[in-house]
């Protein structure tokens, strides 16, 4: 493996105000001293139960979130140390996928102009910008007529392809994959995986792999890190963390995986 | 893709929606009849015809809807006060519409000054409305831009709130984060995808409101601070009416009550219509 493209140290989240005068102190520790690092072209999965704090780390990783403590460092440069110019840069290069693609579009827009609009602040020229719109939505296996419709006449797995359209039109290196699938039907789901893996291949692309169950992380991911209550417990190569899981929390997670009759293990 | 498809179906729209065409028609010819009125009118709005004929019964004496009380035409003072009423009607509404969208999007988008915003408009919801616009109006002193100017300022928190509530709302929804995740600026996030979310139920809201401050306005009116008479004016003209009613005159008011009811019910058909207009899944 390459240098890290993303290093985690020691991040800690707390929502909510400190105790003062007006208020009753409420703070919610969402994440708790978390330290992980992402190779180039690896899918580094975060597996946890809801509540578990992994969105919040895929929103700290997109700077949707301010984190609190610890350090994030994308190509060994802090995010507090960005300049306006790096944070500029590393905006096009980290990209984010939602989970619920139904409300991850704008109702009321069409889905070409949200596509469009991350590559319209670089470009001026329209034209290109919609050929460019145009390439990425056939590329995502949707055809063109889809950039004139509206989020609602699309279907789950039609809009969560054009999620990743919008997501790869500024041709970033590292996708933070925030549930992708949870919200999609099992066939769809398969679809959606099978294009996330060949984009992987063409683009070289770098995942982080957000997910609450284990099955399909194991199929996708590289390696895994296992969280609870805000904490990794566990961090290793996906084989690893399947054949010698050393937490409980892991096992209990692997022994969730609904399977026909409990004899096909997942090999890697 | 870039431009709104929807209103190339303008035309289709309104040809479907039979309520919003008869609306519109109405709110048309209202408008035409102010710009015409001196065309139209066939006596002299604030001039007396005759002392033979007060408080004419329609369809008496030349007189189509009878004279008022000073035997001025009726018809004559409904087509000048037109005017009046539809300008009441329709420019402090549109005026504190845009003042609210501003101050209730900005409120909704950022806690710190929302909560600065919303406090002032608690401030002035503590106020009835209708005594806040007498306050207002007095202050300022009678006439038709005085009145307009107290409207906007009473109907700013009422509206506001209504796009303080919904933008509260679509903040929580992902597009929102999505926007700013692809680089979307504060300003973009609140104009470019919070308005058209929110603008709809504004519209709807505000179009109610046009019929309402008509009355309002009328009301002030009638304690001296709107319009001032002998200006020809719906409101002024069913409140001066009132007097001769109970003697068994009842079209002093009616007429300009049914104008007042017509152009308010047109102007909500006008409001439905706008806003399935803007919305992307009505077909």
């Amino acid at each position: 493996m390459t240098e890290p493209l993303l290093e985690v140290k020691n991040l800690t989240k707390i929502y909510g105000q400190k105790k003062n005068l007006l208020r009753s102190g409420n703070q919610v520790l969402a994440v708790n001293n978390v330290s992980f690092t992402v190779n180039k072209g690896e899918t580094f999965g975060i597996v946890g139960e809801s509540g578990s704090g992994k969105t919040t780390i895929g929103r700290m990783i997109m700077q949707l979130v301010n984190h609190t403590n610890g350090d994030i460092l994308y190509k060994g440069q802090k995010y507090s140390e960005f300049t306006k110019e790096s944070a500029e840069r590393f905006k096009s290069k980290v990209q984010i996928i939602f989970q619920d693609s139904g409300s991850a579009f704008n109702p009321r827009k069409t889905i070409g102009s949200q596509i469009a609009y991350p590559l319209l602040k670089k470009i001026k020229d329209r034209k290109a910008v919609l050929d460019e719109v145009i390439k990425f939505i056939e590329m995502v296996g949707l055809s063109k007529e889809m950039a004139y419709r509206y989020p609602h006449e699309l279907s789950g797995g039609q809009r969560q392809r054009a999620g990743i359209a919008r997501a790869l039109i500024l041709k970033p290196e590292l996708l933070v994959l925030d549930e992708p699938v949870s919200a999609l039907d099992v066939s769809v789901k398969s679809q959606i995986i099978n294009l996330l893996e060949n984009l992987q291949k063409k683009y070289n692309l770098t995942y982080i792999f957000i997910a609450h169950n284990l099955d399909l992380v194991a199929y996708f991911c590289d390696r895994i890190a296992v969280m609870y209550h805000g904490e990794i417990k566990e961090v290793g190569s996906t084989k690893q963390i399947y054949q010698f899981p050393h937490n409980p929390i892991t096992k209990k997670l692997l022994s969730s995986i609904l399977t026909l009759d409990g004899r096909y293990k997942v090999s890697n | 893709m870039y431009t709104n498809i929807r209103w190339r179906k303008f035309g289709k729209y309104l040809v479907k929606d039979k309520m919003a065409s008869i609306g519109i028609a109405i709110i048309m010819v209202t408008i035409i009849t102010a710009i015409f009125a001196p065309l139209l009118a066939p006596y002299n709005p604030n001039e007396a015809s005759d002392t033979a004929t007060r408080l004419a019964m329609p369809f008496t004496s030349g007189h189509i809807l009878g004279t008022d009380s000073q035997g001025r035409d009726i018809l004559s003072r409904l087509i000048y006060g037109s005017r009046t009423s539809i300008l009441s009607a329709t420019i402090p509404v549109i005026i504190s519409g845009v003042i609210s969208i501003i101050l209730g999007i900005v409120a909704g988008f950022s806690k710190k000054i929302g909560g600065f915003i919303m406090r002032i408009m608690d401030v002035l919801f503590a106020f009835p409305s209708v005594l806040l616009a007498v306050v207002i109006a007095a202050i300022l002193g009678p006439g038709l831009f005085n009145v307009c100017l107290a409207m906007v300022i009473v109907r700013i928190p009422y509206m506001t709130r209504v796009v303080y509530t919904d933008t509260v709302q679509e903040m929580q929804k992902e597009y929102i984060e999505a926007a700013s995740a692809f680089g979307r600026t504060k300003f973009e996030i609140m104009f470019k995808e919070l308005l058209p979310n929110v603008l709809p139920s504004l519209i709807v809201y505000a179009t109610t409101l046009m019929g309402v401050t008509v009355v309002t306005i009328a009301g002030l009116s009638f304690i001296g601070l709107g319009i001032q008479p002998p200006t020809a004016d719906w409101g002024l003209m069913a409140s001066n009416g009132k007097n001769v009613l109970v003697q068994g005159d009842p079209y002093v008011t009616l007429f300009p009550g049914l104008a007042i009811l017509i152009l308010a019910v047109a102007f909500s058909m006008l409001g439905d219509w706008l806003r399935d207009l803007l919305d992307p899944t009505k077909k």
